[in-house]
């Protein structure tokens, strides 16, 4: 579903040039759980923005769903975001002046969606994660690990076949660390693709496949057994 | 998606109540000049459109040029064209009235008036939807012996308005007649050019001894107005102008040497009525004026709604890049935020509008005029949403395209904070335009001031705080008493001196005369002013005498020709004249005053009229200081003319009941009616100090708005500096340190400012004074600079100083905890 071949990042200024990600190979079938990890600065974040097509590459090839999208536009590449990637990131990232229900609905306002079946798909991915109860509260008004579950409720409301998350456990104590990663277990046995970067060893277990990245490359791939 | 739009600009309002009042009363503010100023430019557009057929209104004028003189129009023209008109134009022209105005004494049982009545032609009632409240308009404008009053005069004369078939007097010139009351009428309103308390029928049998009233073609002295037949063009008559002159003015006798035929001094124009307010110099520069003031408000308005808004984007950078990453397009999003700023706006217009309300009686009063809100205006209703869509797009779209510009991967990772360095940088310019338009107001309004003040107060060469002029002493009742009263008036308590004048001071009045210095070979021309004066006019406007000797009595060379004399002898007249030191020195008559005593001057006035120079006055500012000063010659004529001079001594207040006990003593049958000569050069300066306020009153508003926006600029900046200033206090800066360095990040737009708005409002101020003969030394503009300059400075300094003291004072720890 994913693939890239050979790729790199360099982000320049006029004095500095550095190489966040160089010559990295990955492939990614559909329905798999992978993780990434590696130390902090070694291109994991850089890797999930391109991924997640909210960055274009430097250099290489990026093929989604056998479609060479390296050099995309944003209109066209926030066209095939929208449509098949959702996101789920450390610190939430909830709009604090939009309720739950809002929050989640976001997601689908840019789809072309009729206003009542928005409301009923919402309705539906909040009993899912279990938030439902606290449809019309602020983000405010909520703790980490019940913001964290609007995230992933926002992140899976337009069926999406892919989930990145970017350290979904990062703020969350060890108990909600662990609710969220059931939930994304219970996703991809629905067939949702994830590929979620973490530090957490305990937490990269979840996932099929581990790549471990430094420096700007892939070092290893970990596949766990079945 | 608009009500998710809609939700979440008004939950960001509520959120940030102090920012939104800040943007919210800001451009408020801004819309609310705007609507006043619109208001008024809309009603001056708007004079006399409401007559029922204002389309087919014009007036005629004659353009008219005396020998030696500029060619003039004051509006006027002869009271023989109607009719030559209505003749002349018969295919074309459906109606036709004048309007001549008369101050003539007016007797309502035993109490006496002076009052303005128009005379005027039956056809006005037809012309004109005057809105009569008691009698017959068109039927008293057929009576020669009817007059309507206005509601006014009528409550001043009776008390009432049930005033039909009452009695006055009224006497002008040679005659007196009674007139019943026939009609009352509503009186104008302030948009129109016409203004008349009283009409009377024009008879013209009653000015047969005053040819200039009704006869003369080179006597403009009435307006005339004429109606358009319902398909014709007033294309047709303007092309047939010229054919009309040619036909029916004929040259008169005492311009039959200079001219050979009337085309070359007369010529007609006309004037649509709708277009005749609009035409006035100073109406339009008004409209000018205020426009480019309203302009410049909303424009200072909306620089604080972007600035405000690009410090706010780093509030928004995550909703931004959340929205982006959910697929919104940047097009979606600049619609979105443009959205917000035009509801913003549209708050802004309805607390605007609420400023407007209250603020318009003491605008009404300022003006003179009952504007209103039209709320059921279609104009004014486009305009208001004009300037909605106009404040929340120019306010709103540099925001918008860079808040829609953030990229998603910069800010969503954890604890990135965005800024946008070109916002801000764009910001400060904004805020350095904002207090250069600003300080430049505030220079601009106080050198007009000072130059209002220097020009009304300047050194005329005579005493003007203590002249009072006394009406009246003219007319045909008093003529034969005029000499009496004079001298009578002369012992009386206070007073110095009194004269006869046949013109008013310090008006733009003026007669002149081609003149030629007998001994000249050349015969060189000068275009001296004249006036006659009597024989205490030295002594009444302290003219000192530089050579030669003052007019007298007894020489009989020195009385100028009577009218009768000139009327009826060939000449050559002779006669002795006084001079001024300018006419010395126009006249090329030598170096000093007495160099032109006994010089002979040629005087071209129809007849050969020779005049010798015996005395040679200082220069008087007879006429306004508006003007340049004039080279002026003197001829004595005791008999009287239409005013009286006076000069005394003390408080005004009490030189005026000492006239006014001896004029209501001696003389019944006219009214004491005076005018106090500084009074009058003070009234002439309304415009120039209308125009100051105006200007204070603006760059108020505009220094208020502006230290409005840079109030919440520097709220946003400090509290973006929060872990920055936590930091700087935990290394050891105290409070002053702080405070230091947030008041001088926005005390450096204001230093530009100033220095930009000191040197753009020098050249501009320097270049308007030059068309003043008499000015301020443009020097004095610098200080005016500095003292506006360090003013701006000033009020930027406490606009910031207490919230960067309250930031400065806050805990250290609080600052960094909260990252």
């Amino acid at each position: 579903m994913i693939k890239l071949n050979n790729l790199s990042r360099t982000y320049r200024t006029a004095e500095v040039e550095t190489a966040a990600l160089s010559g990295v190979n990955i492939e990614i079938d559909q329905g798999e759980f992978v993780a990434i990890m590696g130390p902090s600065g070694c291109g994991k974040s850089t890797l999930l923005n391109i991924l997640g097509m909210l960055d274009n590459p430097s250099e290489g090839q990026y093929l989604f769903a056998d479609e060479d999208i390296s050099n995309y536009s944003e209109a066209k590449l926030a066209d095939i975001r929208k449509r098949n990637i959702g996101f789920i990131f450390q610190s939430f990232n909830l709009i604090d002046e939009l309720s739950v229900e809002e929050n989640i609905e976001l997601a689908l306002l840019y789809h072309g969606i009729p206003a009542t079946e928005r409301k009923e798909r919402v309705v539906k991915v909040m009993d899912k994660v279990g938030i439902a109860h606290r449809a019309k509260h602020m983000p405010s008004q909520l703790s980490g690990g019940q913001q964290q579950r609007v995230a992933i409720a926002r992140a899976v409301v337009g069926d999406q076949a892919v989930i990145l998350a970017d350290e979904p456990t990062g703020n969350l104590d060890s108990v909600h660390g662990q609710e969220v990663m059931e939930m994304l277990r219970a996703l991809n046995a629905d067939g949702t693709t994830i590929i979620m970067v973490t530090h957490s060893a305990a937490h990269a277990d979840y996932a099929r496949r581990t790549i471990n990245l430094f420096d700007g490359g892939v070092v290893t791939e970990n596949v766990r057994a079945a | 998606m608009f009500k998710n739009y809609l939700q979440i600009a008004m939950r960001n309002l509520l959120k940030h109540k102090l920012y939104s009042a800040i943007n919210i009363i800001g451009l408020a503010v801004g819309l609310a000049a705007c609507l006043l100023l619109f208001m008024f430019i809309h009603d001056e557009t708007q004079f006399d459109q409401f007559w029922t057929d204002a389309d087919r209104i014009y007036r005629i004028e004659s353009v008219i040029q005396s020998p030696g003189r500029e060619a003039y129009s004051d509006g006027g023209v002869s009271g023989k064209a109607r009719e030559t008109m209505l003749n002349y134009f018969a295919q074309d022209i459906e109606s036709a009235t004048r309007f001549s105005q008369q101050w003539p004494i007016i007797h309502v049982g035993d109490k006496v008036f002076e009052e303005p009545i128009f005379l005027t032609d039956a056809d006005t009632a037809d012309m004109f939807d005057i809105e009569v409240l008691k009698g017959d308009l068109k039927q008293t404008l057929n009576d020669n012996l009817s007059i309507a009053l206005s509601k006014e005069l009528a409550i001043k004369y009776y008390g009432s308005i049930d005033v039909l078939g009452k009695v006055l007097s009224i006497a002008q010139f040679d005659n007196k007649y009674d007139y019943r009351v026939g009609a009352v009428y509503k009186k104008l309103p302030h948009n129109t050019v016409l203004s008349f308390n009283a009409l009377i029928k024009i008879n013209e049998d009653d000015f047969k001894n005053q040819p200039w009233m009704f006869s003369r073609w080179v006597s403009a002295n009435t307006r005339t107005y004429f109606k358009l037949k319902a398909n014709a063009d007033i294309a047709t008559i303007n092309e047939r102008l010229v054919s009309f002159v040619e036909g029916n003015v004929p040259v008169p006798d005492f311009w039959s040497e200079q001219y050979a035929k009337a085309t070359e001094f007369f010529s007609l124009k006309t004037l649509a009525i709708t277009e005749m307010h609009l035409e006035q110099p100073s109406v339009k520069s008004n409209i000018t004026l205020f426009g480019a003031i309203a302009v410049l408000i909303l424009v200072i308005a909306c620089i604080n709604f972007t600035n405000l808004s690009i410090a706010k984007s780093t509030r928004r950078a995550r909703e931004v890049a959340m929205r982006k990453v959910v697929g919104a397009s940047r097009k979606q999003l600049i619609v979105q935020f443009l959205g917000e700023t035009i509801v913003i706006a549209l708050i802004a217009l309805c607390v605007g509008v609420a400023f407007v309300e209250l603020a318009l009686p003491a605008y009404n009063d300022f003006l003179g005029r009952d504007l209103q809100i039209g709320y059921g205006d279609p104009i004014t209703i486009m305009i208001m949403l004009a300037l909605v869509f106009f404040a929340g797009v120019i306010g709103g779209i540099y925001p918008a395209l860079i808040l829609s510009s953030f990229r998603p991967a910069a800010i969503l990772s954890a604890n990135k904070t965005i800024t946008s360095s070109a916002g801000f940088s764009f910001s400060n310019l904004l805020v350095i335009f904002q207090f250069i338009v600003s300080i430049s107001l505030i220079i601009c309004a106080v050198v007009i001031y000072a130059q209002r003040d220097h020009v009304a107060n300047k050194e005329l060469g005579y005493d003007k705080d203590h002249i009072v002029i006394l009406h009246g002493v003219g007319r045909e009742t008093l003529v034969p008493r005029q000499q009496t009263i004079r001298e009578q008036i002369k012992k009386l308590p206070s007073i110095k001196s009194a004269t006869y004048i046949s013109m008013f001071p310090a008006t733009g009045a003026n007669r002149t005369a081609t003149m030629t210095v007998a001994e000249d070979k050349t015969l060189t021309k000068h275009t001296i002013s004249f006036k006659e004066i009597d024989s205490d006019y030295q002594a009444t406007f302290s003219a000192k005498l530089l050579a030669g000797r003052l007019f007298s009595k007894e020489v009989g060379r020195d009385h100028m020709p009577t009218d009768e004399q000139w009327d009826n002898e060939p000449g050559p007249f002779e006669s002795n004249i006084i001079i001024n030191e300018l006419a010395v020195k126009q006249l090329g008559l030598g170096d000093k005053p007495a160099d032109a005593l006994g010089k002979v001057i040629e005087l071209a006035y129809g007849k050969p009229f020779h005049a010798t120079i015996v005395g040679v006055f200082s220069n008087i500012n007879y006429r306004t200081t508006r003007e340049i000063q004039l080279p002026e010659a003197y001829f004595l004529d005791d008999d009287a003319a239409g005013f009286m001079a006076v000069r005394f001594s003390g408080s005004p207040i009490a030189a005026e009941k000492i006239l006014k006990d001896y004029w209501q003593e001696n003389i019944t049958d006219v009214p004491f009616v005076r005018t106090f000569v500084d009074q009058l050069i003070q009234d002439q300066f309304m415009g120039e100090q209308r125009m100051s306020f105006m200007l204070a009153v603006a760059s108020s508003l505009a220094v208020f708005v502006a230290c409005l926006g840079l109030f919440g600029l520097a709220s946003f900046t400090a509290e973006r500096r929060t872990k920055e200033i936590g930091l700087r206090k935990v290394m050891g800066a105290n409070v002053k340190d702080i405070v230091k360095l947030l008041v001088w990040q926005f005390s450096k737009p204001v230093f530009i400012a100033s220095i930009i708005a000191s040197l753009l409002s020098y050249v501009l101020m320097a270049k308007w004074l030059e068309d003043f003969p008499y000015r301020i030394d443009t020097t004095l503009i610098v200080p005016i600079c500095l003292v506006a300059s360090f003013l701006a400075i000033l009020l930027a300094w406490l606009t910031i100083g207490g919230n960067a003291v309250k930031v400065a004072r806050a805990k250290p720890i609080n600052a960094l905890r909260s990252e």
